[in-house]
């Protein structure tokens, strides 16, 4: 029994600021969000313009990941900052490869996690659940995720650009502690964080922006990202610029990936953490 | 990775049965639009689709037959291409590309099946876009609901949330009673229909629908209410407080109360005007005039031009322009209901009158019907031309009443190696003029030498030479002004003569003419090298700050082989810097016969020149116009900017169209220029919508060197004197 309410207990809903959900809908060219996000994600635009391509080639990343799991034999996953559902959602992609993959969508804003609900409504092999990835413990356990996870079995653990929202006080790397000692050996973890390696004026543009919405950013370095993957063995090509990882086509990758703005990698636990 | 490979594309590639051209096409296809749309397809597969796309275009292509193509229409959508460019891009590559890829010879049937193709794609993917939007509207609205219902357990929070989601919507939300009435109703459901909460509250939806519109949703709404329908959407107009109809989709859901019983009803609307327009303007530019059925004007010239193309030679055509004669009044005086009554009897007894396999009909514009009547004499159009003046004056059975009209008709005919559509048409509307002049009923055909102003003008054009050589022409320049803060942003040359027994002459009365007469190339090598001439000058003494100096370049010049070259010596005779001269290429003559951007186009932006199409919206060029133009920007017309009105609000149905081709524009990176902007109002509109430099009386009247000179130093157009 918890006495303290932490910071991270489901906060109210805030409609009066943006959420990181919203706004990254908005780039994605969706359409559920609110007069709020669209007004603070014009102005991200205006001095970030790359964030489209930022949303866009992570998301692309994510589909690319999942597949490869798929491949490797994963057939459950547990994504973390899930977001608000869109074409090509998680479990899309994974189905389309083998039908029957199940997914957990967890993620900490409720409007966000209404809408996966509304979307999920009547597929069997997937839920939503609200959550906050820093509560290990109630995300672990809640109903949703225990029933649809089986832990004797490989996992594919999706942190899809969500670790930049917890500043380093939340400590990151041993939250990644807690959940990799959950995970059965041969799971996977797909992870993928924004940085301010390459295009360093718009990133830190929009930084400063996003201290108004709930969700403030957190910049960091391909190496601080990289320990984010410890006891994880990095699969090929590493930890790369989203449009690096196992391009699918020689005409995704341009000369420079390094504008996509975020690290992306996969890593496999492969022995006791 | 060869456990990723994706079936779809494998499929394509080891089938090996594509033809390189189409595979060719549909890589390109995919590139264009891959980045339009969060695709949650991998280029391979996205490929492997739009492979299978293609090969069904460039069937229905060498068909000639769209029908199938609506159906790809509507795949697109399907694969998620919903992006806000996905469209644009697709029509593009589709309309550039396709025809070479399937095989097909590049001429004018060729062009004509492209255009239908892509009316039958577009009106697909509008089609289908419209459901995709109607499903995430569904799920939004079951999110708010669903929100509410979470937070049932949460009240406070809830209410606030849902409130929040009813007020900051994008999509019209109204809550109502059971009888219809409007008890509450959200921001953008007020300013979508132009009433207050409270005005709202006073009226029931059907007040705010047209008759026929408000019964048919009564009607569903009972069967809503009875259970016979779960839910219900509609597409239809309703209409603002300011009387102006908009298109809406509504999708109503009744709240039922514990005992299932229908307790209120949640009403979600959204505008769907601007999408209705577009698809409204692709029907209109490539299909038939909708109340008639005939012909619109742009197909009626370019099947025409097909059908001259097949004659033998010295084969002759025949063109007949049919007017109402006081068709105002009629439509005036009774009701558009009547109106439109006549003009389809008039085109059903037109349509009786001429032989399918030798004629063509169409609705030229309000009253004017034209006819072309192939393999003609003179006699045999005027005969043609009587018996459907006689059916036409048959009376006419509108709403009780028996109408008696008459009309007038023009008619050319000339052997085919003379027949220029544009011209075949301009002619014979210039003979109905004559006709009606002559009062009711009657025909005339037209003669070269009868255009009263026509031979003016010629007479002027043959003048010309000799008023060169005398120095009868000088330039004026028209100041350009930024619409943002009136910064001098250039000027443009303008010919003006003083003729010794005519007075001052602006171009536009001679310079068509002269166009017509060969003089222009003269005359546009002049005024090219009298205007490099003056920007040297101006560059020489205020360096940095000198303007740029537009060129007008007439319509003939711009396809002229020798432009380039003569564009070169002059910049390489007065030193001048080749991005101080503006050229400024009318949007009829960018692209050649095959659709293909003007080759000048690009070699004069290769060499240094700015490059603009004027003239834009003053007729047929559609969206596709203007992409892909190697050019730094365009210049609305005048004709289109006064499309504004007069009004203190500019029309909105102007002021669309505008902001569309500006947004079109910036999209690619084009500066967007407007001519005869005269009002401080219209300055003001265009200023909102974006457009980046005004000229017009608002920014002065053209004016002679020294006088342009204090704007130079001023930098601006109210110079200080
Ligand atoms: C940028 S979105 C990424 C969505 C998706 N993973 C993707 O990459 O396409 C980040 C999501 O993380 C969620 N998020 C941020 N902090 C979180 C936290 N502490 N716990 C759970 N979710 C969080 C946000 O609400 C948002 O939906």
């Amino acid at each position: 029994m918890r006495v303290n309410r932490p910071d991270w207990a489901p906060r109210d809903v805030d409609m009066d600021r943006a959420s990181a959900a919203r706004l990254y809908d908005f780039f994605l060219g969706g359409s559920f969000n609110f007069e709020v996000d669209r007004e603070l994600g014009r102005r991200v635009a205006t001095v970030a313009p790359a964030v489209f391509d930022f949303a866009r080639l992570n998301r692309a990343f994510l589909r690319r990941a999942v597949r490869f799991l798929v491949s490797q034999g994963v057939t459950q996953f547990l994504d973390i900052g899930s977001g608000i559902p869109t074409a090509g959602n998680v479990h899309e992609v994974a189905q389309r490869v083998r039908p029957g993959c199940r997914v957990v969508y967890v993620d900490n804003d409720p409007v966000a996690v209404a809408h996966s609900e509304v979307l999920l409504a009547g597929n069997p092999h997937v839920v939503a659940v609200q959550a906050d990835m820093r509560d290990p413990g109630a995300l672990l356990n809640d109903p949703g995720t225990a029933r649809l996870l089986d832990f004797s079995e490989p996992i594919g653990l999706l942190m899809v650009a969500v670790h930049h929202f917890l500043p380093p006080a939340d400590e990151p790397e041993r939250l990644m502690a807690r959940y990799r000692e959950v995970l059965p050996l041969g799971s996977y973890l797909a992870l993928s964080h924004i940085t301010s390696d390459a295009v360093a004026e718009q990133v830190s543009a929009l930084v400063e922006l996003y201290r108004e919405s709930t969700h403030p950013v957190t910049v960091r370095s391909k190496a601080e990202v990289a320990t984010l993957f410890e006891g994880f063995e990095l699969v090929q090509p590493g930890l790369v610029f989203t449009p690096q990882w196992r391009p699918e086509s020689p005409e995704d990758l341009d000369e420079h990936p390094e504008h996509a703005g975020v690290y992306a990698g996969v890593g496999r636990k492969s022995a006791l953490g | 990775m060869a456990d990723e490979q994706e079936p779809s594309a494998r499929d394509h590639e080891q089938g090996g049965a594509l033809d390189p051209g189409l595979a060719e096409f549909a890589r390109l296809w995919t590139g264009a639009v891959i980045t339009t749309s969060n695709v949650p397809l991998s280029r391979k597969e996205l490929r492997g689709i739009l492979t299978g796309f293609a090969e069904v275009l460039a069937e229905s292509l060498r068909r000639a037959d769209p029908e199938a193509v609506t159906e790809i229409g509507r795949g697109l959508v399907a694969a998620q291409l919903v992006g806000p460019h996905a469209l644009d891009a697709t029509l593009r590559v589709v309309g550039r590309s396709l025809p070479a890829a399937a095989g097909l010879p590049q001429c004018p049937e060729t062009t004509n099946q492209v255009i239908d193709l892509l009316g039958a794609l577009s009106a697909g993917y509008m089609d289908a876009l419209r459901e995709h939007i109607f499903g995430q509207q569904e799920t939004m609205k079951k999110a708010v609901f669903r929100a509410r219902d979470a937070a049932e357990r949460a009240l406070r929070a809830s209410e606030r949330r849902f409130r929040t989601l009813f007020s900051e919507s994008v999509v019209g939300i109204a809550i109502g009673d059971i009888q219809g009435h409007i008890v509450s109703s959200n921001l953008a459901l007020q300013e979508m229909l132009g009433y207050s909460a409270d005005e709202l509250r006073q009226r029931t939806a059907y007040d705010l629908m047209p008759a026929q519109d408000a019964e048919d949703m009564a009607k569903a709404y009972r069967k809503l209410i009875n259970g016979t329908y779960t839910s219900l959407r509609s597409e239809q107009r309703m209409i603002r407080g300011d009387g102006e109809p908009i298109w809406v989709h509504i999708a109503v859901t009744l709240i039922r109360d514990e005992n299932g019983l229908a307790d209120y009803p949640v009403v979600m609307i959204e505008d769907i005007t601007d999408l209705h327009l577009l698809q409204e303007r692709w029907r209109h530019q490539t299909l038939h005039d909708p109340l008639t059925g005939l012909l619109n004007r742009a197909l009626f010239l370019s099947k025409t031009e097909t059908a001259i193309g097949g004659l033998a030679p010295g084969e002759r055509v025949g063109l007949a322009v049919f007017g109402v004669d006081g068709f105002g009044v009629v439509n005036g005086a009774l009701s558009d209901e009547v109106g439109n009554r006549v003009l389809k009897t008039i085109a059903d007894r037109l349509r009786g009158t001429v032989d399918e396999d030798t004629g063509l009909l169409a609705r030229i514009n309000g009253d004017r019907f034209g006819m072309l009547v192939l393999r003609s004499s003179a006699r045999g159009v005027v005969e043609v031309a009587e018996r459907a003046l006689k059916r036409i004056s048959e009376p006419i059975a509108a709403e009780g009443r028996q109408l008696s009209l008459t009309a007038s008709v023009g008619i050319v005919e000339r052997p085919a190696d003379r027949a220029e559509p544009t011209e075949l048409l301009r002619d014979a509307e210039m003979a109905l003029g004559w006709a009606k002049l002559e009062g009711k009923a009657q025909w005339a055909l037209y003669e070269e030498d009868r255009g009263g102003p026509e031979r003016r003008a010629l007479e002027l054009a043959t003048q010309l030479p000799q008023a060169l050589v005398d120095g009868q022409l000088s330039l004026e320049y028209e100041p350009l002004g930024k619409l943002s803060d009136r910064t001098l942003a250039g000027v443009e040359a303008r010919l003006t003569w003083e003729h010794p027994e005519l007075g001052v002459l602006g171009p536009e009365e001679f310079l068509a003419a002269a166009e017509r007469t060969g003089q222009v190339g003269v005359l546009g090598r002049w005024v090219v090298r009298e205007a490099a001439e003056q920007a040297a000058a101006w560059a020489e003494e205020f360096g940095e700050r000198a303007p740029v100096v537009c060129i007008g370049l007439p319509n003939r010049q711009s396809c002229d082989q020798d432009l380039i070259r003569q564009l070169m010596s002059v910049v390489d005779q007065t030193g001048v810097r080749p991005e101080l001269l503006q050229l400024e290429v009318d949007q009829s003559v960018v692209r050649d016969r095959d659709g293909e951007p003007l080759e000048a186009l690009s070699v004069m932006v290769d060499n240094g020149f700015r490059v603009v199409v004027s003239g834009v919206g003053a007729g047929g060029s559609g969206p596709l116009a203007l992409a892909g133009l190697p050019v730094h920007g365009i210049k609305l017309a005048s004709g289109f900017v006064a499309t504004l009105g007069d009004g203190d609000k500019p029309d909105p149905t102007a002021e669309r169209a505008i902001g569309t081709a500006v947004s079109l524009a910036h999209l690619a990176e084009l500066t967007v220029h407007a001519a005869g902007v005269d009002r401080e109002q219209h300055a003001a509109t265009l200023r909102e919508l974006g457009v980046d430099v005004g000229q017009g009386q608002h920014f002065g009247p053209p004016a002679l060197p020294f006088e342009v000179e204090p704007m130079i130093t001023s930098g601006t157009v109210d110079p200080e004197w």
